[in-house]
């Protein structure tokens, strides 16, 4: 007979409870790991609040945690298309993810997202840059941004 | 262009995976700078110059010395390229500025964070004596000589292993009693200094062993009749910490029975050490189950297949003329 397994409480920005795996969260996220080394979690009465994460981005934030702690020792293919498949979201899903696995310190998620928005960018032209990074004001004179476009056509 | 594009060694299918992920069509919400630079210090230079294009901010970004610092670190950090060339560039290099004093015996190129100055050292054999030249990169550039060291022993093709962290250039050179020793210039004090190589008076006689670099440290590749021999320097210039990293067997098509093929080590992933032949073949040995691959690189109009040198490289966006570049930018904004 084993111990029960540690639960930590994870508390959304809509005040909904998660109960949680503590190894799953220590593993993964450094905040959390500083806070149950350093003791400012108590288990018998605290939960983690998390203002700026809402429910449906903690819960696949868990999913994943949860995920890569159960099958750190599946085939790298295996989980590389998990994770393609966790990251198959809108524009709104990543960028609420990116923030949640920021503030949350999750190293091997920041990677992952971080990865997926380079190759939003890579081989695209300019102007269609500045759409997907919602950029409206380049803050370019009108002269340099002609001038720019003058002397590289081929980055428009 | 298109031919002269690196061949990049891709190890596994993950970035077509995750582009394919990638469902949004709509904007992402603004980012904030802080993590806007964590995505472009992903992005390989090149882009980065293009991409200095899109707004003053990220220009602003881009064009910023930390960011190039930082960018170069992780750029080194991570798996490298490699490009095939007729000729080394730091060769030419060398060959251009030493043409016009004397014969250039060795050369090499490295960082001295200390000072945050890259530096190119050039040892020439002039008509009457040697000279040591070391310039550094700036409006300004200066040369200056150094102490005198025995130059005419030095081994090899006389380029110099620079270690990063060390700030140190490293060359063999032989000596009488003792076989070889480790020649090493600090780029800090520009002082040469000596350490002894691995074994002492067991290196065989028509092979010469050669320096390399293997996870940031000085390392060393010996043949020894039936197999190659990898030694690491786990404490750079301590050399008591020379470890037998791994042994590397003759293989058929190594045609070592010649003696003629030296095998030159490039880099190691995880359990895989990719070296390249004197004929420029590469291979690649997993020194945990012992089996060879010998991946064919197709050869471009660029590199024709005979006489190829074989480099690693990072790609950066430091260059000689990087702070010019900012002065540009003043001016124009």
């Amino acid at each position: 007979m084993g111990s029960p397994v540690k639960k930590i409480m994870l508390c959304s920005s809509e005040k909904e409870i998660f109960s949680v795996e503590e190894q799953v969260m220590v593993q993964h996220s450094v905040i959390i790991n500083n806070m149950i080394e350093d003791g400012s979690y108590n288990h018998e009465e605290s939960k983690i609040p998390l203002d700026c994460v809402d429910s449906k981005t903690l819960k696949k934030v868990i999913d994943y945690c949860t995920h890569h702690t159960h099958h750190h020792n599946d085939n790298q293919e295996d989980l590389e298309a998990w994770d393609a498949q966790f990251l198959n979201v809108d524009s709104n899903g990543l960028y609420d993810l990116l923030m949640a696995a920021n503030y949350l310190e999750i190293r091997n998620l920041l990677d992952l997202i971080y990865g997926t928005i380079k190759n939003m960018i890579k081989g695209k032209k300019i102007d269609e840059i500045r759409r997907i990074f919602n950029i409206k004001d380049h803050g370019f004179t009108p002269e340099e941004e002609e001038q720019n476009r003058k002397e590289y056509p081929h980055f428009y | 262009m298109t031919n002269k594009k690196p061949l990049r060694v891709i190890r596994n299918g993950r970035k077509r995976l995750l582009s394919s992920a990638v469902t949004s069509s709509r904007p992402l919400p603004v980012l904030p700078d802080e993590l806007i630079r964590e995505i472009l210090l992903r992005l390989p230079a090149r882009s980065l110059l293009r991409l200095q294009s899109v707004c003053s901010s990220w220009r602003t970004l881009i064009s910023s010395s930390q960011f190039a610092n930082d960018h170069v670190r992780r750029s080194i950090a991570a798996d490298p390229c490699f490009r095939r060339h007729e000729k080394p560039c730091l060769y030419w290099i060398g060959i251009l500025i030493a043409g016009n004093w004397g014969f250039l015996i060795a050369s090499g190129f490295g960082y001295d964070h200390v000072n945050d100055k890259y530096k190119l050292v050039e040892i020439l054999h002039e008509i009457t004596k040697c000279a040591i030249r070391i310039y550094t990169f700036c409006r300004n550039p200066c040369k200056s000589a150094i102490q005198d060291i025995p130059i005419g022993s030095i081994k090899g093709d006389g380029r110099g292993v620079f270690v990063p962290g060390t700030a140190t250039l490293n060359w063999i050179r032989s000596h009488s009693t003792i076989d070889f020793l480790v020649l090493s210039l600090n780029l800090v004090n520009e002082i040469f200094t000596e350490f002894s190589m691995p074994l002492n008076n067991q290196y065989n006689k028509t092979i010469f062993p050669q320096l390399c670099l293997l996870r940031n440290c000085l390392a060393c590749f010996n043949h020894e009749k039936i197999h190659w021999s990898v030694w690491v320097m786990k404490e750079y210039g301590v050399s008591q910490s020379w470890t037998k990293f791994v042994i590397i067997p003759c293989h058929p098509r190594l045609s070592s029975r010649l003696s003629g093929d030296h095998l030159r080590p490039l880099y190691i992933w995880k359990n895989v050490i990719m070296a390249v032949t004197s004929s420029s073949k590469i291979v690649l040995y997993n020194f945990d189950n012992g089996s060879f691959k010998f991946p064919v690189l197709e050869p471009t109009s660029a590199s024709p297949s005979v006489g190829l040198y074989v480099h690693i490289y990072h790609e950066s966006l430091v260059s000689p003329s990087y702070r010019g570049l900012q002065v540009a930018h003043l001016k124009s904004g």
